[in-house]
C-alpha cells in the first residue's frame, strides 16, 4: 500500500478525530504535498456535510422488518436436519442458535421455551438449590440462562450469565484500589459517590494523579459540594501553579458565591491582612492571579466576593481596574 | 418623626476614627479605632446595622461596649486620616429596640471591623451588615442576622438563630432554640440544635446537621444533605447528591441524582429518588407509618426488625427481568405474565403499616434485621 492509499483509508477517521496525535501529523504531512489527497479529503468532508443536513426519520417497523429479514436469511442457510437425530439433540438445536436445519414450529417453541426458562430462571434463581440459595443478598445480580442441557448425573445443568456485584478491599495505597477510586470520583451519575470519593481522595492528595483528580472535580464537576469538597483537598497545595490555575478559574466562572469566596481565600491564603509586612511594601502575588483578581472587579456581581477581592488587591499594592 | 422612631431616649451620635480620633500603623495598615458603650435595659433587644465584619462577645452588666476598627492602606497618615474619615455612629430606640448603626464609609478599600460586647440580659440580637463576616462566640439569647456576604459562624447560643448570608458558608456549634439559616452559595453545618432547624442551600452546597431536637428541614440545590441525629421529622431534598439521616421520626427526601440512606425510628417514610439506591433501616421498636420508597434508577433495600409489624406492596417495574428479593417468607412474590411488573405483598408479624415500594431499574430487597 502506497503513501496515498494509506492516507486515503485515514481520511474519514482523521474527520471523526479518531486519529492518534502521531497519526494525524503524519497525515497532516503528506496532505501538504499532496493535492489529490487533499481533494479527497475535500469530497470526503463535503460528503459528511451532506450527511449532517439530511435528518432521517426510519419508521417504526424498520427493527422488525429487520428482524424478519435476517430470519429468513439465516433458516435459508441451514443444512438439512438429520431426521435420526434424538430428541434430545433436537430440543437443544430449537434453543440454541446453532444451525440445525428447517423445523420452524419447533424453533419458536424452542425460542418460547428459553424465554420462559430465562424468566422463571431468573426468578426462582435464590431458591433453586444450596449453590445459589447460600449465596448472600450482596451475591445477586441480574441472571440470565444462557444454556440448559443434561447433567452426569441425570439431572439438568443450567448455565447462567450474572452481573454481580463485587466487593473489593484494600489500603489506600494500593494501585488497584486508587484506580478504582479515581474512576469513581468521576462518574457521571452519582454526585454522593463523587462526594465520598473525592473526601477520601482528599487525604492522598500528595501523589499529582490524584491532585489532577481533584482539580478535575473541582473544575468541571456540576456539582457544588462536590467542588466544595474538592478545594478542601486541594487547600495545602494551593501553591502548585496547577492547582492555582484551576482556582483562578473558579474564581472568575463558577457560578456559585460561595465556591468564589473559597477561591481567594485559598488564592490569598498566608496574604493575612494582619501580616507584618513593611508601610508601603507590597506584599508577593504572581501576576497571574492580580491579572485575574482585578478581571474579577469588572464582572463580579456580589458584593462580598468584591470586597474581598478589592482588599487583597490593595493589599498587594495592584490597582482594581485593568487597563 | 414618622418613621418609626419612637423615642431617640440615646441620641448618642459621633464620627468613625476621623480626625480626631488616633490613627496608628498596623503593618501594611493605618488602623483608626473608637470605642464607646451604652447602657441596655433587661430583656431587651439590640440591633446593629453597619458594613463590615461584626464579632460579638459575651459580656455581663447593663452595658454594651464595642470598638469599631478601621484600617486602610494608604502612604501617609495624613492620607490615611482623610480616607478613615466621614462615617458616623449613632445609638437610637427604634419600636422598643435598641439600635447602633455605623455608617462606615463604603469604599471598599477601607475594611470595618467592628467588636461588640453585648450582657446577657439582651434576649435578642439582631445584626445586619451590608458585607462582611458575622462571628458569635458565645450568647445567651437569640439571634437574627443577615450578611450580604460572608462567612457567619456561631459558638454557644443560648436561643433560636435566624440566619442569611449572600455568599459563604454558616458553621453553627449548638443553639438552645430553633435554626432557620439560608446562604445563597456555600456549605451549612449545624452541630447541636436545641429546636427545630431549617436550612437553605440556594445554589448549591453540603448540608450537615449532626443533632437536632425538632423537626430537620433541609435543601440543596446542589449538594449533599447529612443528618445524624434528629428529635423529630426529616424533610430533606436536593437537586443533585445524597440524603443520609442517622434518626429520625419520620422521613421525606428526595434526590434528583443520588443514593437517600436513612434510618427511621417512627412516622412516615417517603423517600424518592431519580437516580441512585435507597436503603432504609427502621430501628427496633419503630412505630412508622404508611411509607413510601419510590427509585427510578436504583435498588431499594428495607432493613426491617423481625418483631415488626407492617404490610408490605412492591412493585418492580424494571424492564430486563424484574427481581423482589424477600427474607420473609410471608411476603409473596407473585409470578407474573411476561413484560408485566413484578409483584410482592404480603404481611409480616400479622400486618400493620402499609410500606409501599416501587423500583423501575433495580432491585427490590427485603432484609431481615
Amino acid at each position: 500500500m502506497n503513501s496515498c492509499e494509506k492516507v486515503r483509508t485515514q481520511l474519514a477517521m482523521l474527520l471523526y478525530g479518531e486519529l492518534s496525535f502521531d497519526e494525524e501529523e503524519a497525515v497532516d504531512r503528506h496532505l501538504e504535498g499532496c493535492a489529490e489527497c487533499r481533494t479527497a479529503l475535500e469530497q470526503q468532508r463535503q460528503l459528511h456535510l451532506a450527511f449532517d443536513q439530511v435528518e432521517v426519520e426510519p419508521p417504526a417497523s424498520l427493527l422488525w422488518e429487520s428482524r424478519q429479514r435476517l430470519q429468513q436469511q439465516v433458516a435459508e442457510e441451514r443444512p438439512p436436519i438429520s431426521s435420526r437425530r434424538g430428541w434430545w439433540d433436537q430440543l437443544i438445536d430449537s434453543l440454541t442458535l446453532r444451525p440445525s436445519g428447517n423445523g420452524g414450529w419447533l424453533k419458536t417453541a424452542g425460542a418460547l421455551a428459553l424465554l420462559t426458562i430465562g424468566f422463571v430462571g431468573a426468578r426462582m434463581a435464590p431458591n433453586l438449590g444450596p449453590q445459589i440459595s447460600g449465596m448472600s443478598l450482596a451475591d445477586a445480580g441480574a441472571q440470565r440462562v444462557r444454556s440448559v442441557g443434561p447433567a452426569a448425573n441425570g439431572g439438568i445443568q443450567i448455565v447462567l450469565d450474572e452481573t454481580r456485584q463485587r466487593v473489593v478491599s484494600g489500603q489506600l495505597d494500593d494501585q488497584n484500589i486508587q484506580v478504582l477510586l479515581l474512576s469513581a470520583a468521576k462518574d457521571p451519575f452519582d454526585p454522593g459517590l463523587r462526594y465520598e470519593t473525592v473526601g477520601i481522595l482528599n487525604d492522598r492528595a500528595q501523589t499529582s494523579e490524584v491532585r489532577d483528580t481533584l482539580i478535575y472535580a473541582l473544575e468541571h464537576d456540576e456539582n457544588a459540594g462536590v467542588r466544595l469538597k474538592a478545594m478542601d483537598g486541594l487547600r495545602p497545595f494551593v501553591t502548585q501553579p496547577e492547582v492555582r490555575k484551576a482556582l483562578t478559574g473558579v474564581l472568575l466562572s463558577d457560578g456559585n458565591p460561595g465556591m468564589r469566596t473559597q477561591a481567594i481565600d485559598l488564592l490569598t491564603q498566608g496574604l493575612g491582612e494582619s501580616t507584618n509586612s513593611l508601610p508601603g511594601k507590597a506584599l508577593d502575588l504572581d501576576r497571574d492571579i492580580i491579572g485575574t483578581l482585578q478581571e474579577l472587579m469588572n464582572s463580579e456581581n456580589n458584593a462580598y466576593v468584591r470586597q474581598r477581592g478589592q482588599r487583597v488587591l490593595q493589599l498587594v499594592n495592584a490597582s482594581a481596574e485593568t487597563y | 418623626m414618622k418613621l418609626g422612631i419612637t423615642t431617640l431616649a440615646m441620641a448618642a451620635a459621633g464620627v468613625l476614627a476621623a480626625q480626631e480620633a488616633p490613627v496608628v500603623r498596623e503593618g501594611a495598615y493605618w488602623v483608626g479605632s473608637i470605642s464607646d458603650s451604652f447602657a441596655i435595659g433587661p430583656q431587651s433587644s439590640l440591633q446593629v446595622s453597619t458594613r463590615g465584619t461584626v464579632v460579638v462577645k459575651r459580656g455581663s452588666g447593663d452595658q454594651v461596649a464595642y470598638r469599631i476598627r478601621q484600617r486602610v492602606r494608604a502612604a501617609t497618615e495624613d492620607r490615611a486620616r482623610a480616607m478613615l474619615g466621614g462615617g458616623a455612629k449613632q445609638v437610637t430606640r427604634l419600636r422598643g429596640r435598641t439600635v447602633l448603626a455605623i455608617q462606615p464609609i463604603s469604599a471598599d478599600n477601607v475594611k470595618t471591623d467592628l467588636e461588640i460586647t453585648v450582657p446577657s440580659q439582651v434576649s435578642m440580637l439582631i445584626i445586619r451588615t451590608e458585607v462582611g463576616e458575622i462571628d458569635v462566640a458565645e450568647f445567651d439569647g437569640g439571634l437574627d442576622l443577615t450578611t450580604g456576604g460572608g462567612e457567619i459562624q456561631l459558638g454557644k447560643i443560648g436561643g433560636s438563630v435566624q440566619c442569611f448570608s449572600g455568599a459563604g458558608q454558616v458553621a453553627i456549634e449548638k443553639t438552645g432554640g430553633a435554626i432557620k439559616c439560608t446562604t445563597v452559595g456555600g456549605n451549612i453545618a449545624v452541630r447541636d440544635a436545641g429546636g427545630p432547624v431549617a436550612l437553605s442551600n440556594q445554589l448549591g452546597g453540603n448540608i450537615r446537621v449532626d443533632k437536632a431536637a425538632g423537626d430537620v428541614r433541609a435543601h440543596s440545590a446542589q449538594g449533599m444533605i447529612e443528618v445524624g441525629q434528629s428529635g423529630g421529622a426529616v424533610i430533606a431534598d436536593t437537586q443533585g447528591g445524597f440524603i443520609q439521616v442517622g434518626s429520625a421520626r419520620g422521613i421525606q427526601a428526595e434526590s434528583a441524582a443520588g443514593m437517600v440512606r436513612v434510618k427511621n425510628d417512627a412516622g412516615a417514610m417517603n423517600l424518592a429518588t431519580m437516580a441512585g439506591n435507597i436503603l432504609a433501616e427502621l430501628l427496633g421498636g419503630a412505630r412508622i407509618q404508611d411509607s413510601s420508597l419510590v427509585a427510578s434508577g436504583g435498588d431499594i433495600t428495607v432493613l426491617i426488625p423481625s418483631n415488626l409489624a407492617m404490610t408490605v406492596m412492591a412493585r418492580n417495574s424494571s424492564g430486563n427481568g424484574p427481581r423482589i428479593i424477600s427474607e420473609f417468607p410471608e411476603i409473596r412474590v407473585s409470578s407474573t405474565k411476561f413484560f408485566q411488573p413484578l409483584m410482592a405483598q404480603g404481611a409480616i408479624n400479622g400486618g400493620g403499616p402499609v410500606l409501599n415500594l416501587s423500583a423501575t431499574s433495580g432491585v427490590i430487597y427485603l432484609r431481615r434485621k
